[in-house]
């Protein structure tokens, strides 16, 4: 009961700040480039933050480990200041870079995009902590760059969970709360640039500090989690009340957006019709199914045939001895890589000229002077993609599953079919990489290079002492242990991490092409 | 009522000002001729109006929408033809047409009535089943016509409409472009004048990303209105076309004379007296006139006297 609402939770964390960007894009026209921005401001910061409390440690300011009476006290000020330093600083920067941003709707995008990709960071350690805790293995996969607040509140709820299920909202209440307060303190800093009047930015600081002072004071010395959220609600109040007196000195010269979601969706569905028919006159279609499918057959044969193939071969009968009798193992690790390495090249190669390849020809902007929204225009493009990869990944785990039954022995097919869904979703990660990749280049030739780069990075990140499993290659060797019904830790962790780092592809995509001239 | 509105509007790529701060309004129902040497700044114009290219200030509407705060709703209201149109290769013009409209949430009931009739206009009607990928430029550009027409739009940009099109096809669009006047307002650049003579009804020109003048046509081509008479006579002797230039020379109302076989062309500097002068003189020297005509110029050397005019200045 509690894996499932904790699993909910994840996917509310990761989808609830999305949920209310679209809501703020749309009541305000504000362009999703702010919650980019946003991105930015929180990863800029905590390239501060986290080394500046380090070294605070190292000179001796702040204490390893949080201390009691009134030593708590001033070590949870020091660590209110120097997260509301670091944070409301960067915040003030991106302001000052970005000139045009000075509408309501605009600083509400950059507090969400500020705390969303926190609020995400968050679900992907929740996912990856609670699924290791729970099966008390894998402890490695806790991540050092969790805050203070972050990880009491984890270790609270994963303690307390076994007892009340329900206590799994808490991640989500915080992180609401957490929103709340992101988004007050962009509008705060915000105004400053609105008005003129600088210590705005200097209330936004001690307002952070006094909160974030608070929620370690709370989490540590509260036994009632319930009561220390209550705390940080309260602690919301004035600032939410000031915000909601603010809007009408915003909204006056504010861009309107006059569609509504519900009336985008049948664009949705003509431009998905065209994407399909797209992959299916390119030939795109049948190249995916037909490689999918000679991998899924040949991986098994591979595996079983391997020793026989070498003891025919002349000179090479030794080695032949070397290998031992193939196992349903073999099978699945042939299958995990084949088709994985060649999903990669198939991503790179048919998706590097989505949006560049309509850009260079022309047909982008015969398009997009239509009412085709520029985020239809990249949802479509990878729904089309998804949906080819979910065919092949079928069509090649039948042929797999059939060769391996015939060849070795019968697979759990709930947990074989789990696993092809974990290798759908690796490779999804990369087709979303590359729509971002077309997205930034202006030709295919660049957009080729920049998918390449950022996929290998990510494949590199799998190598990460600590972090490494968290990214899309933990995906991989869980796949691996699940086709075969080992024993396995669940890799929560890394499923939530790709989810947000789709999420964060296809919207930067949109935030870019939003920007960009056709 | 206005069409299109322009306040500032102006686009700058780092140093370059492609386009200057403009203010323009386009009446509704005008056939809008948008006129300039390449890299004025008309396409630049087209792209700011069309939502394609956002403007480093200014706002533009587009029937009486804001287009310029990146507002989808004025998509509706305005068709487009890019100066190359580009389509899908492995798509039929019918199939293209098809998903344009569906883009535009037409009417469902007449769709297939709706392309039918599109590409029958366009001549397209024998090309309908034949994949884009197959077709001649021209054929592009009447499939660019027929797709920026599907949504009945009450403003069309044109841009460079004719260009790729032979003198049948070009009759064809100049033909739709008078059609359509009163009914849609058009906001046409080209670069062919004699097309923009025929069928614009105001004229625009643009200069390094400066709009220079916006006149009515005929007004404008009565502002630039020269004083030459052009004569056309049947084939005459030597001596007489020798002593009836002498004769013409020694007028005091006469500037200058360009012969070129059996035209003459005279530049005048007092009308009236020419009018009523130089056909007793042609009586005279019995000269068996076949053409009399007082020479209009053409919208290229108005538009070249204006653009060489800045650049003298300059």
């Amino acid at each position: 009961m509690y894996l499932w609402i904790i699993g909910l939770i994840v996917i509310l964390i990761i989808l609830f700040p999305i949920g209310l960007a679209i809501l703020t894009r749309r009541k305000w026209g504000a362009p999703w480039i702010y919650f980019c921005a946003g991105i930015l401001t929180f990863v800029i910061a905590q390239l501060i933050h986290l080394p500046l409390n380090r070294l605070l440690v190292k000179v001796g300011v702040l204490p390893d480990t949080l201390p009691e009476g009134s030593d708590l006290i001033i070590a949870a000020l020091i660590l209110g200041l120097t997260a509301a330093l670091s944070e409301e600083l960067i915040r003030a920067a991106g302001y000052f870079l970005l000139k045009k941003a000075r509408g309501f709707g605009d600083g509400i995008l950059l507090g969400l995009g500020h705390g969303g990709v926190e609020a995400m960071m968050v679900a992907v350690i929740l996912a990856a902590g609670v699924s290791s805790f729970w099966y008390s293995q894998n402890i490695d996969l806790l991540p050092e760059a969790v805050s203070g607040e972050q990880f009491a509140v984890l270790i609270e709820a994963v303690e307390t969970a076994k007892e009340n299920p329900l206590i799994a909202i808490v991640p989500f209440i915080e992180r609401v709360i957490a929103l709340g307060y992101q988004v007050i303190f962009s509008i705060l800093v915000l105004f400053a640039f609105k008005v003129g009047k600088w210590w705005y930015v200097l209330i936004a600081i001690i307002y952070h500090m006094l909160v974030n002072s608070a929620a370690v004071l709370t989490t540590s010395q509260l036994d009632n989690i319930w009561l220390a959220e209550l705390i940080l609600l309260i602690l919301l109040a004035p600032g939410a009340i000031w915000f909601w007196n603010q809007r009408s000195k915003f909204t006056k010269t504010e861009r309107q957006s006059s569609r509504s979601l519900v009336s985008d969706l049948p664009i949705l569905s003509v431009s998905l019709k065209k994407e399909w028919l797209f992959q299916r006159r390119t030939k795109r279609l049948i190249i995916v199914l037909a490689v999918f499918l000679l991998f899924g057959m040949i991986s098994p044969l591979l595996a079983k045939f391997t020793p026989q193939l070498l003891s025919s071969i002349e000179g090479a009968e030794q080695f032949a001895d070397l290998i031992p009798e193939p196992t349903v193992v073999d099978a699945i690790a042939q299958y995990t890589s084949n088709l994985t390495q060649f999903g990669f090249i198939l991503a790179l190669l048919l998706g590097m000229g989505a949006v560049a390849g309509e850009k260079e020809k022309g047909t982008a902007a015969m398009v997009l002077s239509k009412p085709l929204p520029r985020w239809i225009f990249i949802t479509s493009k990878f729904i089309g993609q998804a949906v080819v990869y979910f065919i092949a990944f079928a069509l090649a785990a039948a042929a797999a599953y059939y060769y391996i039954l015939y060849l070795f022995e019968p697979l759990a097919i709930s947990s074989y079919l789990i696993a092809n869904l974990l290798l759908l979703l690796w490779i999804l990660v990369f087709a979303g990489i590359t729509l971002l990749g077309s997205t930034l280049g202006r030709t295919t030739g660049a957009a080729a290079a920049i998918s390449a780069g950022v996929g290998a990075l990510v494949l590199i990140a799998g190598a990460l002492p600590r972090y490494g499993a968290l990214a899309p290659g933990g995906l991989l060797s869980w796949a691996s242990q699940l086709a075969v019904g080992a024993e396995a830790a669940p890799n929560a962790g890394a499923v939530a991490g790709a989810i947000v780092l789709i999420a964060l592809c296809l919207i930067t995509s949109v935030a870019v092409l939003e920007q960009q001239e056709i | 009522m206005e069409a299109i509105r322009c306040q500032g509007l102006c686009r700058t790529y780092g140093r370059v000002e492609a386009l200057k701060p403009l203010d323009l309004i386009v009446e509704q129902g005008s056939v809008f001729g948008f006129l300039g040497r390449n890299g004025a700044g008309k396409t630049t114009t087209i792209r700011l109006l069309t939502g394609l290219a956002q403007p480093t200030a200014g706002q533009a509407w587009v029937d009486r929408i804001l287009i310029t705060d990146g507002d989808e709703s004025a998509r509706k209201r305005f068709g487009y033809l890019p100066e190359v149109p580009a389509f899908y290769n492995w798509m039929t013009p019918r199939e293209f047409l098809r998903y344009i409209d569906e883009l535009f949430r037409n009417d469902l009931s007449d769709r297939k009535k709706r392309i039918d009739e599109l590409l029958e206009l366009t001549g397209l009607g024998d090309a309908a089943k034949r994949k884009i990928g197959g077709f001649s430029r021209g054929m592009r550009q009447r499939l660019g016509l027929a797709q920026a027409l599907i949504n009945q739009p009450p403003v069309l940009f044109l841009d460079e409409p004719t260009s790729a099109l032979d003198p049948s096809g070009r009759k064809s669009v100049l033909d739709l472009i008078d059609q359509l006047r009163g009914t849609t307002t058009i906001f046409l650049s080209s670069h062919i004048l004699s097309d923009v003579e025929r069928v614009c009804d105001t004229i625009a020109v643009i200069h390094e990303g400066q709009l220079l003048l916006v006149s009515d046509r005929d007004e404008l081509m009565t502002r630039y209105q020269s004083n030459v008479i052009k004569l056309e006579y049947d084939s005459i002797d030597a001596q007489t076309a020798a002593t009836f230039l002498s004769k013409l020379e020694q007028q005091t109302w006469v500037t200058s004379i360009d012969g070129d076989g059996n035209t003459i062309k005279i530049t005048i500097n007092d009308l009236s007296l020419a009018k009523r002068q130089l056909l007793p003189i042609v009586v005279e020297h019995n000269i068996p006139l076949s053409r009399y005509e007082r020479v209009r110029p053409t919208l290229e050397e108005v538009f070249l006297r204006i653009s060489d005019g800045l650049n003298g200045r300059n």
